[in-house]
């Protein structure tokens, strides 16, 4: 099949945004009492996708000549003057693979979707808004160029945006819907100026083009001879740039604080963008563009900064999550957490680990997410763990779900993909030569995750139910307990390709081909990696048992743990004050000067504006006068003239055929009197 | 003497007198009496010039008075009628109460 | 030459009594002599063929179709007609002065061809109606059409209107 497909995929490779996109534009015409119709189309759309996705997949997975498969597309988009802007998709392993999962993943969710949102006004709407973002998701996978990778990148927001919002009628909702815009916003600007500069400096915004892409040697080697200030190579500032970027999507500190916000948006939302795709955008763009990173070393600026971002990141959202009590804002500090992970696996040079953790991730986190939905569901709407509570016995399918979701995240060993990927995670941050600080904050952090992940499954699914107002949880319907199964199948599935034992994912990044080695697994480092992951999730999980084993019957009684921390444990819950810092220092100062320009503007453009007003009214009144005056009573008397002179032609014309025969009589012999006069 | 110039005066004649008709008369059907009267007198030109003018065996003239005659019925037949369906819509054929057009 | 003579006075004056008889019936009939009168003059000129035709067509048909209009629509005011004639004819004569003027100098000046006393003694019917129907063949067609057209629409225009077609009432 691979081989019959492979002639029309550049244009079939098209398809896959162009679909969902096309939907999208189609459902926002679908009035609301349509909206059934329009979950279908857009169902559809991204089934289609997904099938093209997958058997893109199936074409890329043979290596070609030696080498990685690869295909790329480029048309000039417009041109002015000698200038050609071009943009096209390129096929590799990183996007076939990152392409099949989001198609596969977000197919699953609108599936959901279309059992948890069933009860939704604007239940069509919110299809369109997801055929839009998937659109965009896959347009940002896809494309071979840095420029419509930032356009789908910019519809990507947008479709956040408009999916945070969509309970817009809740400020909560719309208020997180601005901070997730505008957050991002600081961090696509600077993606925006890295990509200018680029263009600048190369005159291309293609990756690949023949040898004259910008990750190609060419042009990577003409960036790295150019200095700008402080001796960082253009390469490297732009790196730099990008990186920013990619944290203000991918939720790195400090970045990181429209995320949480964002669960505000229904929970399918909160899966499919905000945990399994669009956050990982920044981390795809990164891997995109590792060889940039890799300009400046594997130690130099660019990829330690990515490295220390994503420890400290990886360590802070978990510390935080420790300390909340929404269960999706639990789950959303996770996100941003092993996000952190990923970065740390980029900055390391382990981009195949990236990668590969990062669709386990997508997979897992959906799964929690979905789980979380279906929970939040069962319990008409309650999100606070602390009034949950033996949820195992009423829900247990979920329980099920959630329980493969909750081992994956945590990394319990050898049969979740979750465990092989931190693996290869910490692997390439303790092999990095760049010392061992991302090492160490990125192990802590997945000892924290272990501790909190088991936390929230001990107070959601065991113990005695502590909710007084709803009494009877009841399990969700198939539609969606369905994709629950098909996605945990596939965070179980996926360690498959990715031990040590058989690394196929890593090798086939690589474009070479995978060979099974029994021994990896009994090499000394390889044993010492697994001990310690051993010893991280053990401690965390019994840590956490013997915290949380037995959990109060009252739901307002207060944490264990925040009995021994006490004002830590507040500051972990509040973000560690993120939020009240920037209110302090960035939004604060903002106000004053947004009251002094407001001042300036009472004081002085005020009183400046009624001046020229009432100049302005003067000048007016007069020219009016001189118009009344002159102008109108010359016009009256112009009418006045005309009219009476229309009046006595008027009465010509009596309306008598005989007097107009007259006429006609007489002015016939004055002409035949004139002819003979002068002819004659 | 030729009786071309006779012919000629009398057609001139004739033909002022349907004009005199045609300004003076006020019943519309009267019009198309001085209507008939012109007619009359441009086709005794045509017979005039026939008969005593230059050119032999010529029939333009006589051809020419044929159709003036066959048009001169048709036109009398319409202009009756128009009239008629005047005096029904205004119960007069008097052309200056017929002034609706006046300025 | 004498029949012109005495025939040219007799056409004026029927023609002049058609213009100025106050009574409309009595104005249509001098014009049938007057018309009647025409034909004969075509006859004694030698057309006969057309005389025959004016007579048909014109006193037969014209004079005859105006006098059933004229009886048809109600009689005019001839006392107004009588009243008003003085200020009527003056203003016509005005009109009519100059007209008649041009066409009598036009005749005085002399002709612009050159007369002859018997050009075309009489009209030859059969060379009339193969010039008509061969070389005319166009023009009598289009006259023919034009015939049925008007016999179509005058029907038309003179009919009772039926009660649904009833016209709104006169202003």
């Amino acid at each position: 099949m691979a081989d019959a497909l492979q002639p029309h995929l550049p244009l079939l490779l098209w398809l896959v945004p162009l679909l969902p996109l096309l939907a999208g534009a189609i459902t926002a015409f679908m009035p609301n009492r349509m909206g059934r119709p329009a979950s279908w189309l857009a169902l559809g759309a991204l089934l289609t996708s997904c099938v093209i996705a997958l058997a893109a997949l199936a074409c890329a997975l043979a290596p070609v000549h030696e080498k990685a498969f690869h295909l790329e597309t480029a048309c000039t988009w417009f041109s002015f003057g000698d200038v050609a802007l071009k943009v096209g998709l390129v096929l590799d392993p990183l996007s076939a693979a990152m392409g099949a999962m989001v198609t596969f993943v977000a197919f699953w969710i609108f599936l959901y979707s279309t059992g948890y949102m069933k009860h939704e006004a604007r239940f069509g709407r919110f299809f369109c808004f997801l055929s839009l973002f998937s659109g965009a998701m896959l347009m940002v996978v896809y494309s071979n160029s840095l420029l419509l990778l930032f356009m789908a990148w910019e519809l990507v927001g947008l479709a956040s945006y408009l999916l945070i919002g969509y309970y817009f009628e809740k400020p909560s909702a719309a208020a997180a819907a601005q901070k997730a815009f505008i957050t991002t916003r600081v961090g696509d600007m600077a993606f925006f100026l890295g990509m200018i500069w680029l263009y600048g400096q190369t005159g291309t915004l293609l990756f690949f083009d023949h040898g004259h892409g910008l990750l190609e040697t060419d042009v990577l080697g003409s960036l790295a001879g150019v200095t700008t200030i402080g001796g960082l190579t253009v390469s490297a500032a732009a790196a730099l740039l990008l990186l920013v970027g990619a944290m203000g999507k991918s939720g790195q500190v400090p970045l990181h604080t429209w995320l949480p916000d964002a669960m505000e948006g229904p929970t399918p939302v909160s899966a499919l963008i905000h945990a399994a795709t669009m956050v990982a955008a920044g981390v795809f763009l990164v891997a995109r563009t590792h060889p940039i990173f890799m300009n400046s070393g594997p130690t130099g600026l660019p990829l330690s900064a990515t490295a220390w971002i994503g420890g400290i990141t990886a360590l802070y959202a978990a510390c935080v999550a420790l300390g909340q009590n929404d269960i999706k804002r639990i789950l959303a500090y996770s996100t941003v957490s092993q996000l952190g992970f990923m970065m740390v696996a980029l900055g390391t040079g382990g981009v195949a680990a990236a990668m590969f953790h990062l669709i386990a991730h997508a997979f897992f986190k959906a799964l929690l997410f979905l789980s979380a939905g279906s929970v939040i569901h069962g319990c008409h709407d309650e999100q606070d763990i602390r009034r949950m509570g033996g949820l195992a016995r009423s829900m247990p399918k979920t329980f099920v779900a959630y329980a493969v979701g909750m081992m994956a995240l945590a990394g319990f060993p050898f049969v979740f993909s979750g465990f092989w990927s931190k693996e290869a995670v910490l692997h390439s941050a303790e092999t990095w030569p760049g010392g061992h600080g991302p090492f160490l904050l990125a192990a802590t952090a997945a000892l924290l995750t272990a501790f909190y992940m088991t936390r929230q499954a001990l107070l959601v699914f065991f113990g005695k139910p502590r909710n007084p107002g709803v009494s009877h949880p009841h399990e969700s319907p198939p539609v969606m307990l369905v994709p629950l199964f098909v996605l945990a199948a596939g965070a179980v599935l996926l360690a498959l390709i990715g031990t040590p034992l058989w690394p196929w994912f890593e090798e086939w990044m690589k474009g070479e081909t995978a060979v099974f080695n029994g021994s990896a697994l009994t090499t000394p480092e390889a044993l010492k990696l697994i001990g310690l992951s051993l010893v991280l999730v053990s401690v965390g999980v019994s840590a956490s048992w013997l915290v949380y084993r037995n959990p109060s019957g009252d739901s307002r009684a207060p944490d264990p743990l925040e009995v021994k921390l006490g004002g830590v444990w507040s500051f972990l819950g509040d973000g560690m004050r993120f939020d009240a810092t920037y209110e302090k220092f960035i939004i604060a100062p903002l106000a004053v000067l947004a009251r002094v320009v407001d001042g300036i503007e009472r004081q002085w453009f005020v009183p400046l504006m009624a001046m020229t007003e009432g100049l302005i009214k003067m000048v007016g009144r007069w020219t009016g006068r001189a118009d009344e005056k002159g102008l109108n009573d010359g016009f009256n008397q112009i009418c006045s003239g005309l009219q009476g002179s229309a009046d006595s032609a008027s009465a010509c014309q009596s309306g008598r055929p005989q007097a107009y025969l007259r006429a006609i009589g007489l002015g016939a012999s004055v002409l035949l009197i004139l002819y003979f006069w002068l002819i004659a | 003497m030729n009786p071309l110039p006779l012919l000629l005066t009398l057609s001139s004649l004739l033909f002022a007198l349907g004009l005199l008709a045609v300004l003076t008369r006020r019943n519309a059907i009267l019009i198309l009496v001085g209507i008939e009267l012109m007619l009359n007198a441009a086709n005794i030109n045509f017979i005039a010039f026939w008969r005593y003018g230059s050119v032999e065996f010529d029939l333009t003239g006589p051809l020419f008075v044929m159709f003036s005659i066959a048009i001169a019925a048709a036109e009398a037949a319409v202009g009756l009628a128009i009239i008629l369906m005047v005096f029904r819509h205004t119960r007069s054929t008097d052309l200056n109460r017929l002034d609706s057009l006046h300025g | 030459m004498v029949p012109l003579l005495l025939l040219s006075p007799l056409i004026l004056l029927a023609a002049l009594g058609a213009v100025w008889k106050a009574r409309p019936v009595h104005a249509a009939l001098l014009l049938a002599l007057a018309l009647a009168l025409v034909a004969v003059l075509y006859l004694s000129v030698g057309a006969e063929f057309i005389g025959l035709v004016q007579f048909m067509v014109y006193v037969g048909g014209v004079a005859i179709l105006i006098v059933f209009a004229l009886l048809i629509t109600r009689p005019g005011d001839e006392a107004a007609e009588v009243a008003r004639r003085p200020r009527s004819l003056a203003l016509g004569l005005v009109c009519v002065a100059p007209v008649l003027g041009i066409l009598l100098y036009a005749v005085s000046k002399g002709l612009p061809v050159a007369a002859f006393e018997d050009a075309n003694p009489k009209l030859p019917v059969q060379a009339l109606g193969t010039e008509l129907f061969e070389n005319a063949v166009p023009a009598v067609l289009t006259v023919g059409v034009l015939l049925t057209a008007v016999l179509i629409g005058a029907a038309l225009f003179a009919r009772e209107p039926g009660p649904k077609s009833e016209l709104p009432a006169d202003r």
